[in-house]
């Protein structure tokens, strides 16, 4: 079943996330994920890219670490107010939640 | 030899205008047709500004604002929303390493954030740098800051409040339930405060300038000498202005 959630989450010390996942439940992996809220990507362009690099990445804390990291790793992207661990958290929440 | 800035003392203007011109003097900075530059400017009208990943939709409340006369745009910068109304704006244009600005960005915050650190401490406030991107006095937000990088060159905006209106503010923004209004209300009057809140005679812009670019002299070590907006500056706000920031294809994006 394709299911879309909405959750607002913040770190600690960090930024408020606004995280909406659409995601496949049977395949437990993850169909879009839109991120907004009051951090910083530098590059900010490359935001949409790192959301096109969880198309289709089975929903785990871990794997979605790993591929934001090696997102920002291999295309020099920072970010400031937010972590991958956040946002992996988040979208882990959202669809548990 | 001391670093060499242009410095910019502007008048009210509109956002549009406002944003395109900070974006513009980035790119001239960028292509080495403009020096390192400080501007200081105020809003007319007022404006509520979100950030770069922020939603229009999801956060502005857009009649409200349309009522109330105050334009909404989208930063090129990320970070929150803000009501500018009473306040002290700058923006401040270099690149990394220029006049020892640091690479690392919580760092390069510091750096131009001391400038207004430093300012502060003409009128006997003793403010501080609080990280991620304020700056505080008494533990109450007295600064907003918000940057963005391009091909090595910062380009940091950000206020000074003069005066606060949390209820104005939050009379423009989508809350999320009417309930928890009042209280968000009085949350945030205890975590924010303006210059004039804090002094016995309210400050003039000038006023509030001249010790500012006296902070950032000190701040960076720095030569602040008065020039103004150039001709191409001018031309590519202009074309800012038309493709995005008057442009809801951008601001509501």
């Amino acid at each position: 079943m394709i299911i879309t959630k909405k959750i607002n989450y913040k770190e600690p010390q960090g930024k408020l996330l606004r995280i909406k996942v659409t995601f496949d439940s049977g395949k437990n992996r993850l169909k879009s994920v839109i991120i907004t809220g009051d951090f910083f990507i530098y590059p900010e362009e490359k935001l949409i890219d790192i959301e096109k690099a969880l198309i289709n990445i089975s929903i785990e804390r871990q794997k979605i670490i790993n591929v934001i990291e090696t997102f920002m790793d291999t295309e020099d992207v920072q970010l400031f107010g937010i972590t991958p661990e956040g946002i992996s958290d988040a979208i882990v929440l959202s669809v548990k939640t | 030899m001391k670093p060499k800035f242009r410095l910019i003392i502007d008048q009210p203007n509109p956002g549009a205008f406002n944003m395109g011109i900070d974006e513009a003097i980035l790119d001239q900075v960028i292509q080495h047709e403009s020096p390192p530059t400080l501007r200081f400017y105020q809003w007319n009208p007022a404006m509520l500004s979100i950030g770069y990943f922020q939603n229009m939709a999801e956060e502005v409340d857009l009649d409200a604002c349309q009522k109330l006369g105050v334009d909404c745009i989208r930063r090129t910068t990320g970070g929150g929303a803000v009501l500018h109304e009473h306040e002290v704006t700058y923006s401040f244009i270099a690149p990394i390493g220029y006049a020892n600005i640091p690479e690392a960005i919580l760092d390069s915050y510091q750096c131009i954030c001391e400038g207004i650190v430093l300012g502060l401490k003409q009128f006997g406030i003793n403010a501080l740098f609080a990280p991620l991107n304020d700056i505080v006095v008494n533990h109450q937000k007295i600064s907003g800051n918000a940057q963005t990088r391009r091909r090595g060159v910062i380009l940091q905006h950000g206020t000074i409040l003069l005066d606060v209106d949390i209820e104005k503010m939050f009379s423009l923004l989508k809350v999320p339930s009417e309930k928890l209004k009042d209280k968000m209300i009085q949350d945030v009057k205890k975590r924010v405060i303006g210059l004039n809140q804090l002094l016995k005679f309210p400050l003039t812009y000038s006023k509030t300038v001249d010790a500012l670019i006296f902070g950032f002299e000190q701040a960076l070590h720095g030569e602040f000498q008065e020039g103004k907006v150039s001709s191409q500056e001018l031309t590519q706000a202009q074309a800012y202005i038309r493709t995005k920031y008057a442009n809801p294809n951008w601001n509501n994006s």
